[in-house]
């Protein structure tokens, strides 16, 4: 199992794009992480007079109109985002995982409700299911947050998992084994998880970049992070009324969710083309 | 090709029934009476409030509920707007149905064009730095949030430049005198900033989509067997290989319509487009639940439907599975 | 090598003439490349039917394709290599010059119909395309023109079928419809390549002698490839044998098959099967063929061949006669130079 997902991740280092990505993503992380211990407070409000102040070398991205460092709001944010983006994103794919096991090895009527609550589900836009639970509460909490988020997005998983198991279930190896009388679950874990395992791969990556979109725009909207935690798309928000006064503060956190999305795509990309690559 | 009609548009019904039953769950799934909360902040007269709980059906156990809600559902009826009352949710929905299309219809269009002609180009030219660029650029413009692209759009040449209006789908000051080409300029005016936002960020599967499909197509031995018959090359590329290639875009104009819908919640509400998207995003604001509710049946609607004609077009176009 | 060499003060100016044409591939890992046509050299008469005959690999498809600059890249025709049509210089045609030859000059039938045929389009259309491509007509009469094609190749009910699509039409039928694309244009050389292997064996007569009976009437060449020496036998004018992207022998039909001079001639036609005379076994020959990447040195058939010698594996074996216009490349065979 590690021999050939190591093999896969080699050729996509290979991939020129998905090595900026990851490198970037990397990069980003490590100021996440260590940001806040250089960077000033991102809630410290410097002298309200002076509001929003451009680019300078003591404050390098400027301030907003709170005159608050935007730096330090970036850093800060991007730890906001990209914790909620891998909890959200771990609670879909276990659900969406073990949906998509169970439907596909069970088959039959498990197999026909499942899916089609699946698709079901999938006709809704995310964005909609999300407004109306998340519309209930006046302040969201983060942890109602993350779960909301991670519940909403296991559907198309769940698809792609069972396509696999499917796939494999007519694998001779498979067959092999259940003649042999392996138990059902040890079949799954043993044979199906290390195969299935690719798909899950890329669709993670690829969802962790959704639902940094995600929550940037309900963020934006005002029922996602609520401040005075720090967020990318509430910094959106905020920029909106100081367009053509301070347009650095709509810059700089649009560029933020930018970079990180697009970073998580390339990688997601490259593992992609890694595990099929006629599709490159 | 009837039977088969019949048999997927069952299909499709019986999948919007779930969606129903869904979104009603969802909605009894929020903590708390969701009128209750959603109106404690304004003056509604007890027989306001005492109607919209009929529809909802909240005074019933709960199959009884499901049922009533799905009646009203049938006929249209999803009550009155909270926020507009007493103007009916219906009638919110159909107002502003046809800017959503619009806009829809306007981004579907440079989707259809520039997207497939660049991800032909880059078919074409597999490998090569325009190939390697342009998926760069379309990832980039996937990557983004497109409330703030629309944004950028608008100090840039809006606000800085005074190219395109910031705001709306007309001119408010436009004289009643004005006659139906200036009104439609205008609105085309208006349409460009809205519809480069919803492009930019979806463009990019579009090219995805058709550059793997031409590149399957392309190698191909009828391509091979068409430049051998002194076909210009244009004739090869969209006359043989393109033909082939078609079909993803068929799944994609399946994928749109519910973007033509609901246009896009945030591009409408930060250029104040008076569609579907910008009405679901008030909603928000003013927490009117039955609009958010009628909003997503239809956009959910949209989806099936689009997934449907989608189906029907590829069997249509495709010889092979008509006639096998 | 030559053909014409003593009479050509006398006979016509050949129609095709190909000299050292050679195809390259870059190879994979490395630098260079490996050419799976190496040094190819013929004419072809107005009117003649030729036989290109060898077994798969040998380089003879790419042969066709890069007559017409079809070759598929990352491969492509080798400086040097000359490709002469009624004098002008294939190679040197770009644009609507190049387009104008494809289908108009020289036709090409692919070996699978059904990969070779557009899925999407009916047999009709892309017949018509083919014939408006290269000359002007109006759309009324291009569908005339076109069912009469399709009648000339032998398709009944042409009317009715020039609506069919590819997967609704047996092989054999669409096989007669890829003849009838080649032909639109009125080429003067057809090239057939593998016409029948992927038909029934009845059908495979049937497609041959319409081959024939075109021939004749369009006064056109063919070049006919194949790598059965059955299909050969009593439908070309002369034979030339290929192997490893080298030809190694070639001659009158008839005189190759009474006395084929290339060993490797020899075994292929030691392989096909006799209805007449006493039961023998069938020979088949030893060994694979070889790698376009890794030819064998000298004679690249000699680590197969049963007759070889020393000289066979050092040195690349010269073109000797056995009689006239018959040559082969080998060391062993007696003859003299031509």
């Amino acid at each position: 199992m590690i021999g050939p997902l190591r093999e896969t991740l080699r050729r996509a280092w290979r991939d020129r794009s998905g090595r900026f990505g990851a490198i970037a993503l990397v990069l980003l992380a490590a100021a996440a992480i260590v940001a806040p211990l250089w960077l000033p407070d991102p809630s410290q409000m410097g002298d309200l007079l002076a509001g929003a102040t451009p680019p300078s070398a003591e404050h390098l991205f400027g301030t907003d109109r709170l005159n608050r460092d935007l730096l330090s709001r970036v850093a800060h944010g991007a730890r906001v985002s990209l914790g909620i983006a891998g909890l959200a994103v771990t609670l879909s794919l276990t659900i969406g995982t073990g949906v998509g096991l169970i439907a596909g090895y069970a088959g039959g009527i498990t197999d026909a409700i499942l899916m089609r609550l699946v698709d079901a589900a999938l006709a809704i836009p995310r964005l909609f299911i999300l407004l109306l639970l998340l519309v209930v509460w006046d302040r969201v909490p983060i942890w109602a947050f993350v779960t909301v988020i991670g519940v909403t997005g296991w559907f198309g998983t769940s698809r792609l998992v069972r396509g696999e198991v499917l796939r494999l279930k007519h694998e001779a190896y498979v067959q092999a084994a259940t003649a042999l009388g392996a138990a059902g679950r040890r079949t799954i874990f043993r044979h199906l998880l290390p195969n299935v395992l690719g798909v899950i791969l890329v669709s993670a990556t690829l969802a962790i970049g959704e639902v940094i979109l995600l929550e940037a725009g309900l963020s934006y909207l005002g029922v996602g992070i609520q401040p005075p935690t720090p967020s990318w798309g509430a910094m959106v928000l905020e920029a909106r009324d100081a367009l053509s006064t301070a347009p650095w503060t709509l810059l700089f956190p649009g560029l933020a969710i930018l970079l990180t999305v697009l970073s998580v795509n390339l990688v997601g990309d490259a593992l992609r083309a890694a595990f099929d690559p006629r599709s490159a | 090709m009837i039977g088969w009609l019949v048999r997927r548009v069952g299909q499709a019904a019986a999948t919007f029934a779930v969606v129903a039953v869904l979104l009603f769950v969802l909605m009894r799934l929020a903590p708390g009476d969701p009128l209750q909360r959603l109106t404690e902040e304004r003056t509604m007269a007890p027989a306001e409030v005492e109607r919209l709980r009929a529809v909802f059906g909240l005074d019933q156990p709960i199959g009884t509920q499901l049922g009533r809600f799905a009646a009203a559902a049938v006929r249209g009826d999803f009550g009155t707007s909270i926020e507009y009352r007493p103007v009916q949710v219906a009638d919110l929905v159909a107002n502003r149905l046809g800017p959503s299309l619009l806009l829809g219809a306007a981004v579907l269009l440079v989707n259809l064009t520039l997207g497939v002609w660049l991800g032909v180009l880059q078919a074409r030219r597999r490998g090569s730095g325009i190939d390697r660029w342009l998926t760069r650029l379309s990832l980039a413009g996937y990557a983004m949030p497109s409330f703030w692209l629309a944004l950028v759009l608008v100090s840039l040449f809006a606000i800085k430049w005074r190219w395109f209006p910031a705001a709306q789908m007309t001119d408010p000051l436009l004289p009643d005198s004005a006659g139906a080409l200036h009104r439609a300029l205008d609105i085309l005016h208006h349409l460009v900033l809205p519809t480069v936002t919803l492009s930019v960020v979806t463009i990019a599967a579009t090219m995805r989509y058709q550059r793997t499909a031409m590149l399957e197509v392309l190698r191909l031995d009828f391509v091979r067997s068409a430049r051998a018959r002194g076909l210009t090359e244009r004739r090869v590329i969209w006359g043989h290989a393109w033909r082939n290639a078609l079909f993803p875009i068929l799944t994609l104009i399946g994928l749109w319509l519910p973007i033509v819908v609901s246009g896009s919640v945030f591009v409408e509400s930060v250029f104040n487009w008076p569609g579907l998207g910008s009405l679901a995003y008030g909603a928000i604001a003013t927490r009117d639940y039955p609009v958010l509710m009628a909003t997503a049946m239809l956009v959910s609607a949209a989806v099936l439907l689009g997934g449907l004609l989608t189906d029907a077009g590829q069997r249509a176009l495709d010889p092979r599975t008509r006639s096998g | 090598m030559n053909t014409t060499n003593a009479a050509a003060a006398t006979t016509p100016a050949p129609l095709l003439a190909v000299d050292q044409l050679r195809v390259g591939f870059p190879r994979p890992r490395g630098g260079g490349s490996y050419h799976p046509v190496d040094g190819i050299s013929f004419t072809i008469d107005r009117g003649e039917t030729l036989a290109l005959v060898g077994e798969s690999g040998s380089g003879k498809s790419l042969t066709s394709l890069a007559l017409l600059r079809l070759v598929p890249p990352p491969g492509q025709v080798a400086a040097g290599s000359v490709i002469k049509l009624d004098g002008v210089d294939v190679m040197s045609l770009e644009g609507e010059a190049l387009r104008a030859i494809r289908g108009g000059r020289i036709g090409l039938v692919f070996q699978d119909p059904t990969t070779s045929l557009n899925p999407v389009l009916t047999a009709g259309y892309q017949v018509k395309e083919a014939l408006t491509a290269h000359a002007k007509f109006s759309g009324g009469e291009a569908k005339e023109r076109t069912i009469a094609l399709l009648d000339e190749v032998g398709i009944p009910d042409p009317t009715g079928r020039y609506g069919a699509y590819p997967h609704e039409l047996s092989g054999g039928l669409r096989q007669r419809v890829m003849i009838a694309i080649a032909l639109a244009g009125e080429p003067d050389l057809l090239i057939a390549d593998e016409p029948t292997t992927a038909l029934d064996v009845t059908v495979q007569a049937q497609i041959l002698e319409l081959l024939d009976r075109l021939r004749a009437a369009r006064g056109m060449a063919v070049l006919l490839i194949t790598h059965d020496l059955g299909v050969v036998a009593g439908r070309a004018d002369r034979v030339m044998v290929m192997y490893a992207g080298q030809l190694v022998e070639t001659g009158p039909t008839a005189e190759l098959f009474s006395a084929p001079a290339h060993p490797y001639t020899q075994a292929l036609l030691g392989s096909i099967p006799k209805l007449t005379g006493p039961l023998e076994r069938l020979a088949p020959i030893p060994g694979a063929v070889p790698q376009p990447h890794a030819w064998p040195t000298g004679c690249r058939f000699h680590p197969r061949c049963p007759v070889r010698i020393d000289a066979c594996a050092g040195e690349v074996p010269p073109w000797r006669s056995t009689a006239p216009n018959h040559e082969a490349r080998c060391w062993v065979v007696e003859g003299r130079a031509p």
